[in-house]
């Protein structure tokens, strides 16, 4: 209240900030989990040669990738559960959300690694007697996936800022319980500040880490 | 009772689109105008000799590449606003948000473009009898904003789709509009379908502006 800045009922939260914690790396590693699989398959289809599936796939990634995040959210909580009259929790449509948006996203960096091998090493591995699957998993994939690493990691920060915003259908993460924390004590400035620098030290963590990994896994 | 689609409400309120979409260019154009010009100075900055600059500059950038749009803004209008005794209005506290934040990546583009500049052109330009200033201005700046003007309009398009966490705030902008007409009309689906598709139709819409403006700029 006031100017009086009083951290102690923060201290008393720690453990409520940490189960929000916890909600939070649990909905972005789920989420994320999901959506290398289903970006994977749809940067696929966005390469075959078959038009319609690779027009679908298409517009799957633009409209996903041009859809706002809390505009998502509330449209499949609030709107597209009462249409098809299903019952989904906040927090399956919260990862539902997460990963349909991520599988996007991710759609296109697969594509842009998968892209970036030369056609020669496939054409070397279909002249060395692999079949095309073969060629293209124990060949392409694999370097493409080496490419695409960075870039990946890079969004796994980028969701786990993003998962903030499933706050809003009352998943109990790290700013929904902050800021119930903070109404309950009147005291928004301390634990918004609290949920903020823990973001904060987690994103640029994860960057120091993948930063690490990635050189030391240079070859 | 299975749903029954209903769109003529959604057409009925038509007002509340054209409002909301005004709106969000507005905020999305004022805040993306303060973030070019905070950017450049927060990249010169970081460019500055002088190390206590260079190191706020280095800070900023940190703290805004960690933290949630979301978090941000709640942190501004309910707990900054506290701390300082003053009440923003939500259009400010949005702007402020949208601004700093895109402000920081800003820096970084301005700062990558501008270092990328070879530094021969700073002492030809010196050596010609060009003072300092008139050396950014008229020898480094034009060829950096060749570099620069692709991310920015890319991150003009991402500010669109981010402008709609304003609405958290109270911002009259798109997705509040359309949450108090599916709130008047309990057609929740419908009116935000609508919303859905005419954020993606911004985005989209202004990626193909901006791809032909690089077109054109491109020599």
């Amino acid at each position: 209240m006031g100017i009086q800045l009083d951290f102690g009922p923060v201290i008393d939260s720690a453990s409520f900030i940490a189960q929000g914690l916890g909600m939070t790396l649990y909905v972005t590693i789920v989420a994320m989990a999901l959506a290398l699989t289903l970006g994977l398959v749809v940067g696929m289809l966005r390469l075959v040669k078959f038009v319609p599936i690779r027009m679908m796939a298409t517009i799957y990634v633009d409209f996903f990738r041009g859809l706002p995040q809390l505009a998502f959210l509330i449209w499949l909580y609030f709107g597209i559960t009462l249409a098809l009259g299903i019952h989904l929790s906040p927090l399956q449509a919260a990862i539902a959300c997460l990963c349909i948006q991520e599988a996007a996203c991710l759609a296109e960096i697969y594509r842009a690694g998968i892209e970036a091998i030369p056609k020669e090493q496939t054409q070397a591995a279909l002249s060395l007697g692999l079949t095309p699957v073969q060629a293209f998993k124990d060949v392409v994939l694999p370097q493409a996936l080496r490419i695409a690493m960075p870039a990946i990691g890079n969004d796994f920060i980028g969701m786990l800022k993003g998962s903030s915003l499933v706050s809003i259908l009352g998943v109990w993460e790290l700013m929904r319980v902050s800021q119930g924390r903070a109404n309950y004590f009147f005291r928004p400035f301390e634990f918004l500040t609290t949920a903020a620098i823990i973001y904060i030290v987690l994103a640029l963590g994860l960057e120091r880490a993948f930063a690490f990994v990635e050189k030391r896994f240079k070859f | 009772m299975p749903y029954q689609l209903n769109f003529a409400p959604v057409f009925a309120r038509a007002d509340l689109f054209v409002q909301g979409v005004a709106m969000t260019l507005y905020v999305s154009v004022v805040a993306m105008s303060l973030a070019i010009i905070l950017g450049l100075i927060i990249a010169l900055c970081r460019m500055a000799k002088f190390a206590p600059l260079s190191r706020v500059g280095r800070v900023y950038v940190q703290l805004f590449r960690g933290i949630p749009l979301y978090v941000y803004i709640i942190w501004v209008y309910y707990g900054l606003a506290m701390l300082l005794g003053i009440k923003f209005s939500p259009l400010q506290a949005g702007v402020i948000c949208l601004s700093t934040l895109y402000g920081a990546y800003l820096a970084e583009i301005d700062r990558g473009a501008l270092q990328s500049i070879p530094k021969e052109q700073t002492q030809a330009a010196l050596s010609l009898g060009l003072t300092p200033a008139q050396t950014f201005k008229d020898v480094i700046l034009p060829q950096a904003i060749r570099t620069i003007i692709p991310p920015t309009t890319n991150l003009f398009a991402i500010m669109l789709m981010d402008s709609s966490l304003v609405s958290v705030i109270g911002v009259l902008e798109l997705m509040r509009l359309t949450k108090i007409g599916a709130s008047d009309t309990f057609r929740s689906f419908e009116f935000y379908t609508a919303a859905a598709v005419i954020y993606v139709g911004l985005v989209l819409l202004f990626t193909r502006l901006s791809a032909s403006l690089e077109r054109r700029y491109k020599f």
